[in-house]
């Protein structure tokens, strides 16, 4: 034990270079298979980050009562985000304006102009208290929209499959029979609110003939809890409301795409599957091939444990170099790429948790790949490995 | 070598598939919750004489004007105010989804399958202190109540002027026959759902009530 004598490290590095056009399409495979989980990591954990960011644990939304989440069928009267103002202690209030937005949110059919097909956006009618509540906004491009006039958000143009120069300032969009002008762009924080097109909440109503709202959105101060809304809310029956915390508001939306998570970890599992496959294959053929050369090695005083380490150590190099390239390729190409999804539109995200695990899977690709082919050395004597020449 | 690697992988597989399906008796029991020290001065050992029910009392009531109420805990997918010892109770006349034989509702306290019903058969119940002040413990650990249990409220009406109702609950009792449904209406509206959940044994099971005279008839969809 206490005389283990290993390879020199280049004797597997100068055994990768002697056999170029295998070594490289095994790098190839690999970068593949590396670069196939980075993109449904991408996926996972930009879907998640989206949602994740998307509540604040202050602030409170107060609908319809038995919508369950569906705010886009809510309906609430007009008066009620000046009454729950009023009436509820402890909602936070800057220069006498309170926190309280009132929303009129939906669905509906967004074309850029009459002639183009038509593609489903979310709309939201709000007041500039909107800003006080949804604190992360910030106006990018443009200003806050006047009479007939949107603020899109920073993902809506993916949703609705325009170009960036179709939503610039100064376009327009056609929606509830409306021609409405961009008057700026806005970001988020990466939240679900970038895929949206806000406008004044009292356009939106005229355009729709509605005098109602979807949804009410409350900031409450230090100190203050959301018991005090939710209490409100089950006790003034004859306003039919309900309240949701933002953040369980975004957390059920979570778990609403719980099976789509599992079917990306799937993939993910698939596909580090078969990456294993394509390693041991590779790593099946170079060591038969080398047998005589590593039987050489034994009978010169390397012992069996050196050539193993010197066959995995080849295979963790070639695999974490692929896992190298694909992060290069993944943060290059990848990264912050915009996808359409049904509620709106977010961002793959390479960050470091996708690397990590990328770079997990890429290791643990390298190890297994070379330990079956190991094995079947380890079983040969090293006569029967001399003969094989 | 190959074999070997195929009869681990069906090890595995098997140890997996397994591991998810097995759960014991231990994980499966469901342990009734206990009232807090602090709570057991609210309980009472023996019914209140002469309640009345939800529906009742909400069109009769006076502001300020002394009660006692039964109903069940229940009417909203959450009926608990999360912190406070604040719960929502409906008429015993209302039919729980736990009432319809065969219904699969995961929440059968929500009524989804009544909801138009709701209205005028609900109220809040809100446990007060000797101050007349909201408890600030949650009614779940403070009175160890769960969700359709049968109550009988004994406390004061708050009446607003909108004619919501509040039940200020000095002293409750919990009633451990929990009888559940204890008249059955006449439900002549379709289920109007809140959320989706499975009503094929409910259908077969009303199919067969249908011919059954010695079953109660309660309408699902």
């Amino acid at each position: 034990m206490f005389t283990f004598r290993p390879l020199p490290w280049e004797y597997g590095i100068r055994n990768l270079l002697r056999r170029p056009l295998r070594t490289g399409l095994t790098l190839l495979a690999l970068t593949t298979v590396t670069l196939l989980v980075m993109v449904v990591m991408g996926f996972v954990r930009g879907l998640d980050r989206s949602l994740a960011v998307s509540g604040d644990p202050q602030t409170a939304i107060v609908f319809s009562l038995g919508m369950g989440e569906n705010l886009e069928y809510s309906s609430v009267p007009m008066r009620t985000a000046d009454l729950l103002a009023s009436s509820i202690t402890g909602v936070r209030e800057r220069y006498g304006q309170k926190y309280a937005s009132p929303e009129l949110y939906l669905g509906t059919l967004v074309r850029a102009t009459e002639d183009a097909p038509e593609e489903m956006g979310l709309v939201r009618g709000l007041t500039p208290s909107a800003l006080l509540v949804h604190g992360d906004v910030e106006i990018t491009r443009g200003d806050w929209p006047r009479v007939n006039e949107v603020l899109i958000g920073r993902m809506a143009a993916t949703k609705l499959g325009l170009s960036d120069d179709q939503v610039r300032p100064g376009r327009q969009l056609l929606f509830e029979g409306r021609t409405w002008t961009i008057s700026g762009t806005f970001a988020a924080a990466g939240s679900t609110y970038e895929s949206e097109i806000w406008c004044r909440l009292d356009d939106l109503q005229q355009a729709m003939k509605r005098q109602d709202l979807s949804l009410v959105a409350l900031t409450l101060g230090p100190g203050a809890e959301f018991q005090d809304v939710d209490l409100f809310c089950k006790e003034r029956l004859d306003l039919e409301l309900q309240a949701i915390r933002q953040t369980d508001y975004f957390a059920t939306l979570q778990k609403d795409y719980a099976p789509i998570r599992w079917l990306s970890w799937l993939v993910v599992a698939l596909v580090s599957g078969a990456g294993v496959f394509i390693g041991l294959n590779t790593m099946y053929g170079a060591v038969v091939g080398r047998i005589p050369e590593l039987a050489t090695l034994q009978t010169i005083g390397f012992s069996r444990r050196a050539a193993i380490l010197s066959v995995m150590q080849e295979g963790t190099v070639l695999a974490m170099t692929s896992a190298l390239l694909a992060s290069i390729i993944g943060y290059g190409l990848i990264h912050r790429a915009a996808v359409r999804f049904t509620m709106g539109a977010f961002e793959l995200q390479i960050d470091s948790g996708t690397l990590l695990i990328a770079y997990g899977i890429a290791l643990f690709l390298g190890i297994v790949g070379s330990l079956p082919p190991s094995v079947r050395m380890f079983r040969l004597s090293v006569v029967d490995g001399l003969k094989a020449v | 070598m190959i074999r070997r690697l195929v009869c681990l992988s069906a090890l595995v597989l098997f140890a997996s598939i397994s591991g998810c399906s097995s759960k014991t008796d231990v994980e499966t029991a469901t342990v009734s919750p206990q009232p807090s020290a602090e709570g057991e001065k609210y309980l009472l050992s023996d019914a209140p004489a002469e309640s009345q029910d939800v529906i009742p009392t909400l069109e009769d009531v006076e502001d300020g004007q002394d009660v006692v109420v039964i109903g069940r805990i229940g009417g909203d997918v959450n009926p608990w105010v999360e912190g406070l010892a604040a719960f929502s109770i409906v008429d015993r006349s209302l039919a729980a989804c736990t009432d319809i034989p065969g219904d699969k509702c995961p929440t059968p306290w929500d009524y989804c399958c009544v909801t138009d019903q709701l209205k005028g058969a609900k109220t809040l119940v809100k446990v007060v202190d000797e101050e007349g002040e909201v408890i600030q413990t949650d009614a779940r650990k403070l009175l160890g109540l769960e969700e359709l249990q049968t109550l009988v409220i004994k406390g004061q009406a708050r009446k607003d002027d909108a004619g919501n109702v509040t039940l200020l609950a000095h002293a409750i009792y919990v009633d451990p026959a929990n009888p559940g449904q204890v008249k059955w209406s006449d439900l002549e509206k379709d289920h109007d759902h809140a959320h989706d959940h499975d009503h094929s044994d409910a259908d077969e099971t009303k199919s067969e009530n249908d011919n059954d005279s010695s079953v109660p008839k309660v309408q699902g969809d």
